[in-house]
């Protein structure tokens, strides 16, 4: 998958960030919740209301998405917000695409190989 | 429901051809619009409908809420057959859901997240929805009204067609005010729908209550919401009072209605 190579190619952890992420409920919770609601515009603490959680909770979650780039953050009058990288989704997807793909073609060869 | 892609020239579709036909072929590009509603009266649809004339007129739109998350805008919308959702995808439309401070903030000399936004996708069309949750800003009316004008002039520089929607409190009965914050002042066209006791039934109403610089249908016509979003019916002839909010039919009405 061109697109995937590409996307490894401007986000080199992206296969580092895959399987971190799978691993941690906060960090899922609020990936799922931008993939949905891509234009949502919030403060942490506005994001926490949104998510029925605390900003506490949040917080070091949030930030690792800051640091991948999947969250940006923006000085909007005298507050920060977070604001969802839409390109940076494309990747994201583009490249889980092909790490499924990749996961079940190596399921199918080790099958394989036991019969 | 389809309307006409081309619109006279100058003009914005409303994506309703009722009130296209009131207004003599829609919106004037470029102005400020305020939709004006009892709870209930559609003022979210015809948002929706002014968004998809806008796809079909290759007009991107600008779509801002407060409330509802996107999640529940493109269900709600797909609902009545628009898919908001592969028209973002496609660049057509842009979703924001944010605070009502974040749309006031930055209005000075550095874009804010609308101007953004409206970049992003080279937006002609721009809808807030509503602003009623401007209320929870908690600010003095006058000090409210200073921040509003600001904003449309912030969207007047922009040159994008806005459509902006403020809740009226009252249920029937003639309306005291439209907002606290004078917001029909600060617009080019207000769009009134109301509710009207007809003969102890609720029905829907639109008036076209200001047009700047285009002549228009005076009348208050019923609207019907359904399956597809809004339609634009005929007017309350021989229906009386229609504006106290409980009208009844005339006496040659009711006396046709007899014999
Ligand atoms: N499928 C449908 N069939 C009939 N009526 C419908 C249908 N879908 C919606 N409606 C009507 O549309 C109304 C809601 O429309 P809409 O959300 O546009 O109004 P609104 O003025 O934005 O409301 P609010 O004050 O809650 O913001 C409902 O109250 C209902 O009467
Ligand atoms: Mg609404």
């Amino acid at each position: 998958m061109p697109e995937a190579d590409e996307a490894r190619g401007r986000h080199p952890d992206l296969k580092k960030l895959f399987e971190v992420w799978m691993d941690n409920e906060t960090k899922l919770m609020i990936t799922v919740f931008f993939r949905n609601n891509p234009g949502v515009i919030e403060t942490l603490e506005g994001l926490a209301v949104r998510l029925g959680t605390t900003p506490d909770a949040l917080r070091d979650a949030i930030a690792d998405h800051v640091s991948i780039g999947l969250l940006k953050e923006r000085k909007v009058g005298d507050k920060t917000v977070l604001v969802y990288d839409r390109d940076m989704r494309m990747d994201m997807e583009a490249f889980i695409a092909e790490e499924i793909k990749r996961r079940m073609r190596d399921q199918q060869s080790e099958q394989e190989d036991q019969e | 429901m389809r309307v006409d892609a081309d619109s006279p020239k100058g003009r914005a579709s409303t994506g309703v051809q009722g009130l296209d036909r009131m207004l003599g072929g829609g919106f004037f590009q470029g102005d400020a619009v305020l939709v004006a509603g009892s709870p209930g009266t559609g003022k979210t649809t015809l948002g929706l409908h002014f968004t998809a004339a806008g796809v079909e007129a290759d007009e991107p739109t600008v779509y801002v809420t407060f409330e509802y998350l996107p999640q529940q805008i493109y269900r709600d919308a797909n609902a009545k057959g628009w898919d908001l959702k592969s028209w973002e995808e496609d660049g057509k439309v842009r979703l924001l859901c944010t605070t009502p401070d974040m749309v006031l903030a930055e209005s000075g000399a550095k874009a804010g997240i609308l101007e953004d936004a409206i970049r992003a996708v080279g937006a002609k069309r721009l809808v807030i929805d509503s602003m009623t949750h401007f209320e929870f800003l908690g600010m003095e009316n006058h000090e409210m009204r200073t921040q509003l004008s600001g904003l449309m002039n912030r969207l007047r520089l922009l040159g994008v067609t806005t459509v902006i929607t403020h809740e009226i409190a009252e249920i029937v009965g003639p309306a005291v005010r439209i907002s606290e914050w004078g917001l029909e002042f600060l617009v080019d066209t207000v769009i009134l729908l109301r509710y009207v006791e007809l003969e102890g039934e609720l029905v829907k109403a639109c008036n076209v209550l200001k047009f700047r610089g285009g002549d228009h249908d005076r009348r208050y016509r019923r609207v019907e919401l359904g399956a597809t979003g809004m339609s634009i019916e005929a007017d309350f002839a021989g229906i009386e009072d229609i504006t106290r909010g409980s009208a009844r039919r005339t006496v040659q009405e009711r006396a046709r209605g007899l014999i």
